[in-house]
């Protein structure tokens, strides 16, 4: 409330008429792809299916193999964030900690990834990871998820190596810590909360990723993104419906486990694009 | 993220350390390298690429003096950069009101707020299918328009179209600008409002005179992101577009469709720089907003 007169009642039902419209606008295609997912010959035109199946997600698993599939998207995620966080954890100490001569360049550095369309590196990603034998391999996709998911760690990672408060590490140091003592005890509990997060981003921009997937992915490393778009690409919506339940609930509760941890505008700062 | 306040991050353990520390960036090192190796590189290439003919050795400009020359080409940066601005206007519309009312406190505010994220935080692909399921022929929102309330005698045709490209831009990609909007609304001071209401403004003078100049750089900075994630668009319309191909989908169809890689090359070179220069305007904003408030 920013100040203390009541709404008029016309104006109270004209803003819970468009909440409303707004919750619809956002909510429906959702709706649409569980009863597209659930529903047996359902053509449109009605406002239901006639009745409900589970034959999408049968077909899923006969003709695409969706088990393999997930657990593909699966080790690809976990690679990717475990790569991520090797690298962006010490980067993330030096920047926060240390006085790093250029760290502007070593940042821009860092966020240049962020900064052009996926598209645009995507193409010499393909061709260059290509050369060196690695599309289709697990190591190949989850190297190029590391590119989208490094420079978020990193900023996740320097606000959280900032916060750590000096006396602490002193009083490590007074009661005998050496230095790889003083990071277990007590540098790693106190930024388990940024490191978790970090984690959690890092899967999850694996797991969503389409672009840097379809350059190279081959027959033994198809996500969830890149099935459901090829399947969608062979006319089955249905089935394509039914994959995208597999790969949507997953991210959701990902997705609601992050929120509670990092504040929604610099997630999306991170997530994608600039 | 909560932090405590710390007096000065930089100092090491044990002793203050004055001088610059050059060995700190061994930590960073592995990165800088990965970065190289699977960012720059390939990057590196493509701008390589870009210069070569293609069929043999040689450096030129053809494929940039091509494509920037071209009506073909020409059509397709103008499309990209039509839909992304159509989408932008769209979104800002929307978000304004949307940030306005979310400012009120009222029941379900907090799954407002969370639905306003969920359209950039899952893989646009899902939603893109979900959308084009709702707005097709036989879809739901056809369906109501036609058999329920009969304001259309026939179906709306919606998918494939470039309003309907706008409209799931706007889906997807609205979020962007409603949450820094919001966030520029919030941190507006409610005494200065106040102040206005005190005076005898009306509530559309209050917005107008007071709430809209405060707002603006908000307004441009979720402008500016909005339509960078419109402009990089790739998936949403690589299944929504149909004929319309944007300039991301043009450059994967022809590197991987037609295998013209200079030629896609040299489109990815110019979308990247169009992308670039946008971002540093973005900055520019961002920092002149911080150094304001």
């Amino acid at each position: 409330m920013t100040f203390g007169f009541r709404m008029r009642p016309w104006r109270r039902l004209l803003m819970i008429v468009s909440l409303a419209l707004f919750v619809l606008f956002i909510i429906l295609p959702f709706v649409m792809i569980f009863l597209q997912a659930f529903g047996a010959d359902w053509f449109g035109m009605e406002p239901l299916p006639r009745a409900w199946t589970l034959k999408w997600f049968q077909w899923a698993g006969e003709t695409v193999d969706i088990v393999k599939v997930l657990i593909n998207t699966l080790i690809i995620g976990f690679l990717a964030t475990v790569i991520a966080l090797a690298v962006s954890i010490p980067a993330a100490w030096a920047i926060a900690r240390r006085r790093l001569p250029l760290k502007g360049l070593l940042m821009g550095l860092i966020l240049f990834p962020r900064m052009i369309p996926e598209i645009t590196y995507a193409l010499g990603v393909g061709r260059i990871f290509y050369f060196l034998n690695l599309t289709n391999t697990y190591l190949g996709v989850a190297l190029a998820h590391v590119i989208l998911a490094a420079p978020f760690a990193v900023l996740v990672l320097t606000s959280t190596f900032e916060g750590i408060d000096n006396r602490l590490l002193e009083a490590g140091t007074v009661f005998g810590c050496n230095t790889s003592q003083l990071f277990l005890r007590v540098i790693l509990p106190l930024a388990l909360p940024g490191i978790v997060a970090a984690a959690l981003f890092s899967f999850l921009s694996s797991y969503n990723d389409f672009v840097l997937t379809l350059m190279l992915y081959g027959p033994d490393t198809v996500t969830l993104s890149v099935q459901t778009f090829l399947t969608f690409g062979d006319g089955y919506t249905s089935v394509a419906s039914a994959i995208s339940v597999i790969l949507l609930i997953p991210a959701l509760l990902f997705l609601a486990a992050l929120l509670r941890m990092v504040k929604p505008e610099n997630l999306l700062g991170g997530l994608k694009g600039a | 993220m909560k932090q405590q306040p710390v007096e000065s991050p930089t100092v090491t353990v044990g002793k203050a350390r004055t001088r610059l520390d050059w060995a700190a960036w061994a930590l960073a090192l592995p990165l800088v390298v990965f970065l190289a190796f699977a960012f720059f590189y390939p990057l590196g290439y493509t701008v390589v690429q870009s210069f070569l003919k293609e069929h043999g050795a040689g450096a030129t400009l053809l494929n940039y003096s091509q494509f920037l020359a071209s009506g073909k080409g020409q059509g397709v940066l103008l499309l990209t950069v039509f839909l992304s601005l159509m989408a932008t206007l769209v979104s800002v519309l929307l978000s304004v009101p949307l940030a306005l009312v979310l400012r009120k406190r009222f029941f379900g505010k907090s799954f407002i707020q969370f639905l306003m994220l969920v359209p950039a935080l899952i893989p646009a692909l899902v939603g893109a299918l979900g959308l084009l399921i709702l707005y097709d022929r036989t879809g739901w929102l056809n369906y109501f328009l036609v058999r329920v309330v009969h304001v259309a005698p026939h179906p709306l045709v919606i998918d494939y179209t470039i309003p309907g490209m706008i409209l799931f831009y706007v889906w997807i990609y609205f979020p962007y600008g409603a949450l820094v909007i919001l966030s520029g609304l919030q941190s507006i001071d409610p005494s200065v409002e106040e102040a206005g209401v005190v005076l005898g403004a009306s509530p559309t003078r209050v917005f107008w005179s007071i709430v809209f100049p405060l707002l603006r750089p908000s307004l441009w900075a979720g402008s500016i992101l909005i339509f960078l994630q419109a402009f990089g668009a790739f998936s949403v319309p690589l299944i929504t577009g149909g004929n319309h191909r944007p300039l991301a989908v043009m450059i994967y169809t022809t590197a991987t469709v037609f295998l013209e890689w200079p030629r896609a090359s040299a489109m990815a070179v110019i979308m990247g720089l169009i992308q670039a220069v946008l971002v540093m305007v973005f900055r520019r904003l961002q920092s002149g907003k911080e150094a304001t408030s």
